[in-house]
Formats: C-alpha cells, sequence, structure tokens
C-alpha cells in the first residue's frame, strides 16, 4: 500500500473539510431558497392545494437549477442527490404550517427551509460515515 | 446511441466530469493499474490524467464525438496510450489480453451491464484486476427512491442512476476485494478479480 507523506493527508484534510463546508452552504441556501418560493405560492390566494403542488414543483426546479449550476465544483450526484430530500422536505414544512393555520412571513419560512437544510446535511453526514464504516468492516484492506 | 453520447460530448466536462471533488478518489483507484490496461468509456479523456504514467493503455469509447475529445488530452499521457472506437457489448479484443480493466461511471451508461461486464470478463487475464468507479442504487429506502426517481428523466440522456452495478459484477463472475465509499453508498471504488483459474465469484 502506498504510504502518505503528511503533507497530502493534511491538503485531502483541507479538501474534505472545504467540500463539508461547500456541501453545507448549498443546503442551506437550496432549503431557504425553496422555502421562499413555496411561500410566494402559498401567498396568491389560490386553493390550498394548487398553491402547495405549485410551490413543490417550482421548488424542485429551484433545486435541480441550483443543482445543475454548482455540478462542476461540488459534483453531480454529491449535489443532486441531497438538495432533492431538501427540496422536498423543505416546501413540506412550509406547507405543514399553512394546513396547521401558523402564519409564517418570508423570513421565517426561508429560516425554517434553512433549517430542513441543515437536517438533511447532517443526516448526509451521520449516513456518509455509516457506509464507510460498514464497506470498511466488509472489505477490510488485504 | 451514439448520437446521445456525441450529443453529450459537447456539455461533458462542464455537467458531469465533477473531476474536482473525484478526481484524487480516480488517481487513488487508477494507480492500482498494472501492466496492459483497458480503459472502457474513456469519454472525453477527463480521466486519463488520473492514470500513472508508463501503462501500456487502450481506451475503447462509442462514440466519436468523445474520442475527438480525448484525442486532444491523449496527447498528454505520458505512456502508450490508443484511442479505439468500440461497443463496451461487444469488444475488439482477444480473450485474456488485458493484466488490468478500468471502468469509470461507465456501466450506468451501458445499455446492458451484465454483458457489458462479460466482455470485460472474457478479454482479462485469469487473475488479472477489474478498478471501477462507478456510481450504483443507494441501499438507503429513502435515497433509493430519489435515486429512482432521477433515473426518470436522466434516462433520457443515457444514464441510469438505480443499477445494482456490484450485483452485476458478481454474476459476470468476479471476487469483489474492496468497496471504498466516495459519496455515502452511491458512489463507490470497487477492486475485482477474475479467478485465477477462468470463472468463479464470490
Amino acid at each position: 500500500m502506498r504510504q502518505e507523506t503528511d503533507r497530502a493527508r493534511t491538503g485531502r484534510c483541507l479538501r474534505a473539510s472545504l467540500f463539508c463546508l461547500g456541501d453545507c452552504a448549498f443546503l442551506l441556501l437550496v432549503g431557504a431558497a425553496s422555502a421562499a418560493v413555496t411561500h410566494l405560492f402559498h401567498q396568491t390566494g389560490w386553493n390550498f392545494l394548487l398553491a402547495a403542488l405549485a410551490g413543490m414543483a417550482a421548488a424542485m426546479l429551484v433545486q435541480a437549477a441550483a443543482a445543475f449550476a454548482v455540478a462542476p465544483v461540488l459534483g453531480s450526484i454529491e449535489s443532486s442527490v441531497p438538495s432533492t430530500l431538501v427540496a422536498m422536505a423543505s416546501p413540506m414544512t412550509v406547507c405543514m404550517l399553512g394546513l396547521a393555520g401558523a402564519h409564517v412571513g418570508p423570513w421565517r419560512s426561508s429560516a425554517l427551509g434553512a433549517a430542513a437544510g441543515a437536517g438533511v446535511f447532517l443526516l448526509v453526514r451521520a449516513y456518509g460515515l455509516m457506509c464507510r464504516r460498514a464497506l470498511c468492516r466488509s472489505y477490510a484492506r488485504g | 446511441m451514439t448520437t446521445v453520447w456525441d450529443l453529450r460530448a459537447k456539455l461533458y466536462d462542464l455537467c458531469e466530469a465533477s473531476d474536482l471533488r473525484r478526481g484524487p478518489h480516480k488517481a487513488e483507484l487508477f494507480g492500482d493499474a498494472q501492466g496492459r490496461v483497458l480503459l472502457v468509456a474513456v469519454g472525453t479523456g477527463v480521466d486519463l490524467r488520473h492514470f500513472p504514467p508508463g501503462l501500456d493503455l487502450a481506451a475503447v469509447d462509442i462514440s466519436e464525438e468523445m474520442l475527438r475529445k480525448a484525442r486532444a488530452r491523449a496527447r498528454l499521457y505520458r505512456g502508450r496510450l490508443t484511442l479505439v472506437r468500440a461497443d463496451a457489448l461487444n469488444l475488439c479484443f482477444a480473450d485474456s489480453s488485458f493484466d488490468t480493466v478500468v471502468t469509470s461511471c461507465t456501466m450506468c451508461s451501458v445499455p446492458d451491464p451484465l454483458r457489458a461486464l462479460r466482455e470485460i470478463h472474457r478479454v482479462l487475464r485469469p487473475g488479472g484486476l477489474l478498478l471501477m468507479f462507478e456510481h450504483v442504487r443507494s441501499r438507503n429506502p429513502l435515497l433509493g427512491l430519489v435515486l429512482d426517481a432521477m433515473t426518470l428523466y436522466t434516462r433520457r440522456g443515457g444514464t441510469e442512476m438505480n443499477r445494482d452495478t456490484l450485483g452485476s459484477v458478481r454474476a459476470a463472475g468476479f471476487r469483489v476485494t474492496r468497496v471504498e465509499s466516495v459519496f455515502l453508498d452511491i458512489i463507490l471504488s470497487v477492486h475485482a478479480l477474475k479467478a485465477a483459474g477462468g470463472r468463479g465469484g464470490d
């Protein structure tokens, strides 16, 4: 097995940290934007179900465009898969609050969306750690 | 099939290569290649820079447009490199003619991955090494569903996001010796061996 130098290890850790920060910022942004878009549709005065469906569809479009934009830096699958989860969870939070009769303004909606993004980021990180451990156990380096 | 990939060659590097993030993982995986090496689906050649110098490398792709773009990058490779237009389902090489076969995001795009892997098994010498950098369906039910949903539209461009590639590798007769996570259980770095006596999966 090739030996990793200290410099290479530092570089690898730095890269991993930067991508981690990038992933987190991206998911916060997608969460906030998709919640804000859904909120806008709930302000149109349309029937609740129609506004919810249109809001969720628009949120998915925002997510797809954002994932496409960051793909060359963060990776296509690495950005699109978690952000799809965020674009589902974030508008649903806004719609559920609307259904419960709670009036939430645009900034608070965006903050809730960003919180959903942070939640998905943490879940994805935890699942990634589980995957690495499981694969290490199953395929120990020979 | 060829037309889809000829069209995708125009935006391939910008949209799909994701080399900034995946490059070091590919370099680590491809660093294990040795002897006579076959790269199946070279694309625009973005992966060529991750191969160690001095290899005797043959790289194939079904798309003439991809190969045209790969030629410029091929000139920078410090080793022997031949680009060949060929279909992964029908490789134009003799049995047992390679020591290592490498694939990089290939099995998501071939129409029949099991048939492609059987072709790879045929051209790989007994005891030869298969190195794969591939994305597969997640075992997590929620992420698996997301990948199924994404496949509904990526399929139009020739990419399946939800394949059980590890299952196909085993079904083709390889023994999977190492799997490392690049991103969750979706993007994987895989080492597999062709049994020294011919067939023999694990």
